[in-house]
Parts: structure tokens; sequence; C-alpha cells
């Protein structure tokens, strides 16, 4: 590689202010021609020089970036800087000139290198109230977030993997063409799908076990109607298209569609992007007010999908299309002041109510604050009714604008095991499904008090932490030795 | 024809089931066999009307809406199932009143099928009360939560409509359905409309798990002599159980049995 001198080039950092114009065409002297380059050519072009071996990236920190950023832009000309809308620079280019006019650039990018820990956190906290959610009787699900807003780890989880996908993916399809990017997010569908079948593998395992038990118990005659294992051929068809969703098999599914669907919604979101939400925003008022929108599932005729992808779809493309504008500088409507106040009020107000309910429910005479009966018709889990959605999407606001994405408390060993467990979203799940139904067993089998329930709980986190913690020194391990250094693409775990 | 029939089979399966099942009742003579925490009960509206015209000695009519386990399947036959069981304690409670409990259980259908068949089957009756145990079907369908919600609670404004007080009761516990039926959706329905429609909830699930765990009933059964005597005691002590529900704080109702210290 040689080391030239040349003036050139630069990009690319958008999260060094909140609004970069990095939009605009940004002209580049090199020698006596002046080249225009939009985003999709630089990457095309940084491509090119990338295949060509002329091209590393010298990963820095956001940190680094911030204290260096004055001295790097006081050395260069006004040209080759790109200025936020604020003043501030947006990109930094760091270039030398070459005899040949070949150049060697390091590129500070903060996006590559600086990742948004609250997606990790927050996600990783979803996966932990979904597994002690899933166990019955167990006290702790009393202070998940189920009982302090309308919305539950459900919707949390469902709107980060949007907007993560969102993300990851239309910045892969920026860099690396439809094609390769549409792929990529098939080749995640995959991955889910044989998870969703692995699940169903352990429902099979844990219904083999307990049909024998059933049919001689009590219950035989009450229970004998699930007739689960009655046409078990059927059930195997049905599980693979998906159709048969028994207790805790519903949410995969519905990930499953939502992504398979993504390619064109992104690829929507690039030409038409308010078309698209309209029409996303409208599916989802069309099942509110007609409830027989539905996906049919197996058994019976009446059986419909648990989640209704007609309904949930908006939560995850609405995430996916803010995942997708955060990768070309954010939604500047988004940082005005009364919707942060309407964010906020919402939110308490949600708390206020939910959590009264939460109360009352421990000891009766404490009153509620609002009646549920009113709210019902609006608090639909299938349907995504209109309170969790917008008490996921006021939180999430909240969240993003209370919180920065590298906030100390993010990044210091106490959320370390919720951060790991949130990268590896996929594992930590099915693990957390398969440890709820065996936590449930330990509990009926033993019983035993709160103490119990807390330890069987604490065993389960336990353990998908130290998964989790497994597969990221794993992953380091394989990396350290020999898989290709500095690729652009965005490493493990920011897949959708 | 076919309910003459089954009704000739249970009487055969009674028979034979009371050859070498002890005696419903007999193990049973003190209230304090089958405890109920005053937690599943102290927060529940009281049944006024029915408990009045108990107290009166006039003539009640209780009817009993459910399923398999309302239905008695696994004791073997209806005389055994927890309707009549509440009939006969209340009859010793309040000998001068003409009590009538009529079992009106159906397997296997949901809460939708009983509502449908209310004005026909039920309300003609002209009950007091209607004790209606619910949400097993559905729970084991996995059928839809709101609308679940919404049919009982037609079904609990039709009867009130019609001067009936209603008990709702829920699912029986069971350690073995957990992993596979989702239960929890289903009780927080049922809490939720017994709430807002101001109906006593007899949480028979709690009621049960308390049993299990205090070690009161074994649950776990495997031969089917044991499991018919477990369910004849069980169903014994839920009638019970519900008789003391129903007559709370009247004068003649005895207050539930209390165990030592629950709560």
């Amino acid at each position: 590689m040689q080391c030239v001198r040349s003036s050139e080039l630069k990009l690319i950092g958008t999260h060094l202010s909140p609004k970069p114009v990095i939009e605009r065409k940004c002209g580049v002297k090199r020698g006596s021609v002046r080249y225009h380059f939009s985003r999709t050519s630089i990457s095309r072009y940084f491509r090119y020089l990338k295949e060509n071996g002329r091209y590393f990236m010298k990963t820095v920190t956001a940190r680094d970036l911030q204290k260096n950023v004055k001295e790097w832009v006081g050395g260069l000309r006004q040209d080759q800087t790109l200025v936020t809308g604020q003043g501030k620079p947006a990109a930094v280019s760091v270039a030398i000139e070459g005899s040949d006019s070949r150049e060697l650039m390091s590129i500070a990018s903060p996006p590559a290198t600086a990742r948004d820990l609250r997606l990790d956190f927050f996600r990783g906290l979803a996966l932990f109230c979904i597994f002690i959610d899933h166990i019955p009787n167990n006290i702790l699900a009393k202070f998940t977030l189920q009982s302090l807003m309308f919305a539950d780890a459900a919707e949390v989880f469902i709107l980060i993997s949007g907007y993560t996908a969102g993300m990851v993916y239309g910045r892969a399809i920026e860099r690396q063409g439809f094609l390769i990017a549409a792929v990529r997010i098939y080749h995640r569908v995959w991955q889910l799908y044989v998870a969703h079948i692995f699940l169903f593998m352990i429902f099979m395992a844990t219904m083999a076990y307990t049909a024998g038990v059933l049919n001689t118990s009590l219950y035989a005659e009450e229970f004998g109607a699930a007739n689960f294992l009655n046409e078990p051929g059927l059930a195997v068809v049905k599980a693979l298209t998906l159709q048969f969703q028994p207790a805790f098999m519903d949410i995969l599914p519905l990930y499953i569609v939502l992504l398979a669907v993504l390619p064109l919604v992104v690829a929507g979101y690039r030409s038409w992007p308010s078309v698209v939400l309209f029409v996303s925003m409208s599916v989802w008022l069309a099942v509110q007010i007609d409830k027989r929108i539905a996906l049919p599932a197996y058994p019976g005729p009446d059986q419909v999908w648990f989640f209704n992808p007609f309904a949930w779809q908006a939560l995850f493309f609405l995430g996916a299309w803010c995942g997708w504008r955060a990768s070309r500088g954010g939604v500047s409507w988004l940082n005005c002041r009364w919707l942060f106040y309407l964010a906020a009020g919402f939110s308490l107000a949600g708390f206020l109510i939910r959590f009264s309910w939460t109360l009352h429910e421990f000891y009766d005479p404490i009153p509620v604050s609002a009646s549920g009966e009113l709210l019902w018709p609006f608090l639909s889990k299938g349907d995504l009714g209109f309170l969790r959605f917008a008490n996921v999407l006021a939180l999430a606001l909240l969240v993003s604008r209370v919180i920065h994405p590298q906030a100390w408390f993010l990044a210091s060993r106490a959320a370390r095991p919720l951060v790991i467990s949130g990268r590896n979203s996929l594992h930590i799940f099915c693990l957390g499904i398969l440890l709820s139904v065996l936590g449930q067993l330990v509990l009926n089998e033993f019983f035993g008090g709160i103490l119990m329930q807390l330890a069987v709980s604490a065993a389960g986190i336990a353990i998908m932490i130290g998964v989790g913690v497994f597969m990221e020194w794993f992953d380091a391990a394989q990396r350290t030795s020999g898989s290709p250094v500095g690729a652009p693409v965005a490493g493990k775990g920011a897949r959708g | 024809m076919t309910p003459a029939f089954l009704r000739y089979v249970f009487i055969l399966i009674t028979a034979a089931g009371i050859g070498f099942v002890p005696t419903p009742g007999a193990a049973f003579d003190q209230a304090h066999e089958c405890p109920m925490p005053e937690r599943f009960y102290e927060f529940e509206p009281p049944l006024t009307k029915t408990a009045k015209a108990l107290g009166n000695g006039r003539e009640v009519v209780i009817a009993a809406l459910g399923g398999s386990s309302t239905l008695g399947l696994a004791a073997g036959a209806t005389a055994l199932a927890w309707p009549a069981r509440l009939g006969s304690v209340l009859t010793d409670r309040f000998p001068s009143a003409r009590i009538k409990v009529v079992n009106r259980a159906a397997a296997r259908q949901t809460a939708k099928q009983v509502v449908e068949r209310l004005d026909r089957d039920i309300l003609p009756l002209k009950p007091n009360l209607v004790i209606w145990e619910t949400g097993t079907m559905e729970a084991v369908r996995g059928s839809d939560v709101d609308a679940f919600r919404e049919t009982v609670r037609t079904g609990i404004e039709e009867m009130r409509a019609a001067g009936v007080e209603v008990v709702l009761m829920n699912m029986q516990f069971s350690r073995e359905t957990d992993a596979m039926i989702h239960f929890e959706p289903y009780l927080i329905a049922l809490r939720q409309v017994a709430d807002a429609t101001e109906t006593p909830l007899f949480r028979r699930r709690g009621i049960m798990r308390y049993w299990a765990e205090s070690g009161l009933l074994d649950l776990r059964v495997k031969e089917d002599k044991k499991r018919r005597e477990l369910a004849v005691k069980l169903y014994d002590c839920i009638g019970r159980t519900m008789a003391d529900f129903v007559t709370r704080g009247t004068p003649g109702g005895n207050s539930p049995a209390k165990p030592g210290s629950d709560r």
C-alpha cells in the first residue's frame, strides 16, 4: 500500500450532531477535477477502493473523535468538511496526497464504532421480562413492564427489532445494493425459522411428557379437548407453515413474516416514505375497526394468529423507518419540544393508570385511577390496541431523548449483562422460552413460596446471561483469529 | 334417547363408584377439612339476595353452568359433582329453605355457546343464583381473550337483567398443563369482568392450588380408582367452600372456614 499525499475525500459520520446536512452533494477537490458525490456514489467509491486494496479503516471511538475533531478540522480546508446546520462538523476527512493520485484514507466513522447501546440494553431488558412473564404464578411478573405501562415486553421487543432491522439493512442497501441486503435479510429469516422449529420441538417434547400424565389425571375430560396430539402429523405440518402457534410460539412467526416483507418496505422508504407509512398505518387502523381482519391459524375454524400481523406490522415498520432514518441523520420533527411533552405526559398517565391496577390487584381496597372497562377496547394485545401502541411509542421517544446512546450507565459493568443479552437476542429469546417452561415445571413440582419463585427467576436470568457472555467470548475469539478486519459491514449482533 | 341412556350409565357408574369410594361427606363432616383463606373471599361482593332468600326459608334455585368438572365426570356421577354437594350442604344449613341446585353444565362448551343457550336453558328455571364456571375451553383452544371477556360480560348482564345473581368460577388448578396452556390471560380476563360488573369471583384455581400446596389434596394420582376418590373429595371440598362463599355474611351461613394463619 503506497502511503501518499493526496488531497482527497472524506465522509461519513452522523452521530456528532443530531442533524448533519449530509444529503447535500459535497464537492471535493482532487487535483483540478471537482467530483460530486452523493451518499450512494461515495459508498460505491469506497467499495471500489476497498476491492482494489486501497482502503483501510481506522476505528476511532466517538470520544476520541470528539476530542480530536477540533484539531483535525483546523487543519482541513473548508471544502473537505461537511458542516451541519448548527455549524458543527458532521464528517471529517483525513487525506494524504499521492503522486499517482492514489489515496489512502483513514476514516473516522462514529456510526461504525459507536453502537447505540440503548437498543441492546432495552432489548435485553425485554427478553428478561418475556422470560419472567412466561412463568405462571411468578411474583416477579407483577414488577415487569406489563404492570407499569399499557404495553409490555412484546411491544418493546418488536419495536427495537424493527428499528435495528431498518438501520442495519437500510445501511446495507445503501452500501451493498438491494439484492445483497435482501439476501442478508432472508438469511436472517431462515435463522428465525429454524429457531421457531426448535421451539416447536421443545413444545412437542413437553407435550409428550405431559400427555401421558394428563390422560390419567383429574383433568382428562376437561383438557382432553386440547387435541394436541390427536393429529400429530398435521400439527407438525401446520407448525412448519407457521399456522400452529401453541403457547409461547406466537412471537417468532410474527417476526419472521415482518422481516420477510422488510426488503420491500425499506425499498419503499427510499422512494416514497410517506406513502409506505400511510399504508402501514391505514392497515393498522383497519384492524382496529374491523376485528375480523386476521390471519387464520390451526386448529379450528376460528383460530387466528395471536399477534395479528396486520396490526403489529405498523409498530415494526414504524420502528424500521426510524432506524432507517437514523442512519441518515435522524428525523428532525421527532426532536421538537411539544412532542417530547406529549410523550412524557402520555407515559406518565399510562403509568399512573396501569400501576393503580397493579396495586389494586395486590390489595383490593386500593382504588383504580381509571376504569379499566372503558379502556378495554384500546388494550387488545393481539390487535395492538391504540393505548399499547401509543404507550410504547411515547416511552421510546422519551428514552431516546433522555438517555444518550452511549450513556455511561449503558457502558457500565452493571449494564453489561443486559447489553450482551440484547445483542444476542435470538438465542437468548429461545433460551428464555425453554427456561420458562423448565421454570414453571420446577415451581409446580415443588411449589415453594416467593423465595422459590425468586430463585427460579434468578437462576433463569443467570443462565441467560451466562450463555450471552459465552457467545460474546466465542465471537471475539473467532474475530481475532483471522476474519477480515475492518469490513465496513456492521458486525455481529447488529442484525435485525 | 341419548340423555336417558347417559343417565342410566351414570347411575351404573355411580352405583359402582359408591361401592368402593368412601361415601361423600362422611370424611368431611367438619368444614375445616377444606379451609379457604380469607384472601379468596374478603373483597368479593356478597350475594345479598340469595343469602336473604336462604335465611328467610324461601324457595331458592341455584343453577350451575360449566364444563366437565362441574358435570363431575371425573367422579363418575353428577350426584358427586360440586353442585350436588353444594346443594346438600346448603340444605343442611338452611333446613327451612327449599333449595334446588340444578346442574346445567355441558362438557366442552365455550362461553359463547353457554351464553347462547341462557334464555332457553337457564332463565326459564327462574334461578336466584347462577354459578358460572368458565374459561377452560377458551384457554385450551387459545381463543381471543377480548372476545371471551366480552362474551362473559354479555352473559352476566343478560342474567342480571333477569334478576339473577351471578358467581363466576375460574379454571381448575393443574400442574401438568401450564406448559401447554396459557391460562394467565383468561384468568385476568375473568378477574376484569368480575371487577367491572361487581360479580363475585370464586377463584377455584387459586383455592385448589392452596389445597395442593398445603398438602390437603394430592392432585397427582395415577390409578383410576384413586383418581375417582380424589375427584369425589375435591368436588366435595369445592361444594362446601362454595356454600361458605355463597352464604357469607348471612345469619344462617357459617363464615368460611379459616386456616390457622395463611396471609
